[in-house]
């Protein structure tokens, strides 16, 4: 699986691809961003095109959140489709993920993030 | 029938065309409160790649219901609810078997949506799956508490004969 990256400076935006993420294509998603988690402290999956999540893709997201953190890293999350944004608070991704409705803002607040964490 | 790999069942002389090329047939439900309505059938094979057809027919149901408009936001949490039970009855009851029947039908009442899902795999006690807790710690675990939080109603039968159901109802609101 081929996945669209952009570098920033604090973080790297990683474009999901399709508008469906569900239990056929969830192992080769999950080993196309492995690879991301392990080069990357702080990840943006741009899920703008994204229609229809389901649990086992929500496991991805999940997993990739728990490796970022174990290393001080942080995953933020831009998604488009208010259904999906309402399964994300749904199961209370709010508390531990960003979840913005633009890349622009996911990408903004890691800047943010940074910038506090360094002034401090 | 669409030529589509998806068979779609319960024709009869009384069936309508109900605007979406499907077809939908009339049925009487013994409790007379609930008016007559339309329902359809989807068989599908306990395969994952099915699923996207399932939420298709859930969806082209959803807007043959008459009674009221069903909005996008509730589409999403029916077809949701749908698509979690019939991968959790792939991935539990039929142990990721292919080639085994789930039933899927759809029933519009005046009141409600509501779908059965059937199958003859293992059958399954929801006591013995524990709530998740929602604190991102785990990355499994989830569908039983989506299709429970999306839908009004989620019942898991047994009837006796090998037929297991998941029957899941969605009420109108307001």
């Amino acid at each position: 699986m081929d996945l669209d990256v952009e570098k920033y400076p604090h973080v790297t935006v990683v474009t999901l691809p399709g508008e469906t993420i569900e239990p056929g294509s969830v192992e080769e998603l999950k080993k196309a961003i492995l690879p991301l988690v392990e080069t990357n402290a702080n990840l943006i999956f741009d899920m703008s095109r994204i229609r229809f999540i389901d649990s086992m893709g929500c496991g991805v997201l999940l997993f990739t959140e728990r490796k970022l953190k174990e290393k001080g890293g942080h995953l933020n999350i831009c998604c488009s489709s208010p259904q999906v944004t309402a399964l994300f608070e749904m199961l209370g991704f709010r508390n531990f993920l960003g979840i913005y409705s633009s890349k622009e803002e996911a990408v903004k607040s890691i800047n943010i993030h940074k910038e506090y964490r360094r002034k401090r | 029938m669409l030529d589509c790999g998806i068979q779609y069942l319960n024709r009869s002389a009384t069936d309508v065309d109900c605007g979406t090329g499907l077809i939908a047939g009339f049925y009487t439900l013994p409790d007379k409160a609930m008016e007559p309505s339309f329902s359809m059938q989807f068989e599908m094979q306990s395969d994952l790649s099915q699923l996207e057809q399932a939420r298709e027919f859930v969806r082209n149901f959803c807007r043959c219901n008459a009674h009221w408009p069903v909005n996008e936001e509730e589409i999403f949490q029916i077809q949701l609810a749908v698509h979690e039970a019939a991968a959790n009855i792939i991935r539990h009851a039929y142990q990721n078997q292919c080639g085994k029947r789930i039933v899927i039908e759809g029933a519009c009442l005046v009141d409600r949506i509501m779908f059965r899902l059937n199958h003859w795999g293992l059958s399954f006690e929801r006591d013995s799956v524990p709530s998740p807790v929602l604190d991102g710690t785990a990355e499994s675990g989830y569908g039983l508490y989506i299709m429970e939080y999306c839908m009004d109603s989620v019942q898991y039968n047994f009837d006796g004969k090998r037929t297991n159901t998941i029957c899941i109802t969605k009420k109108k609101k307001g």
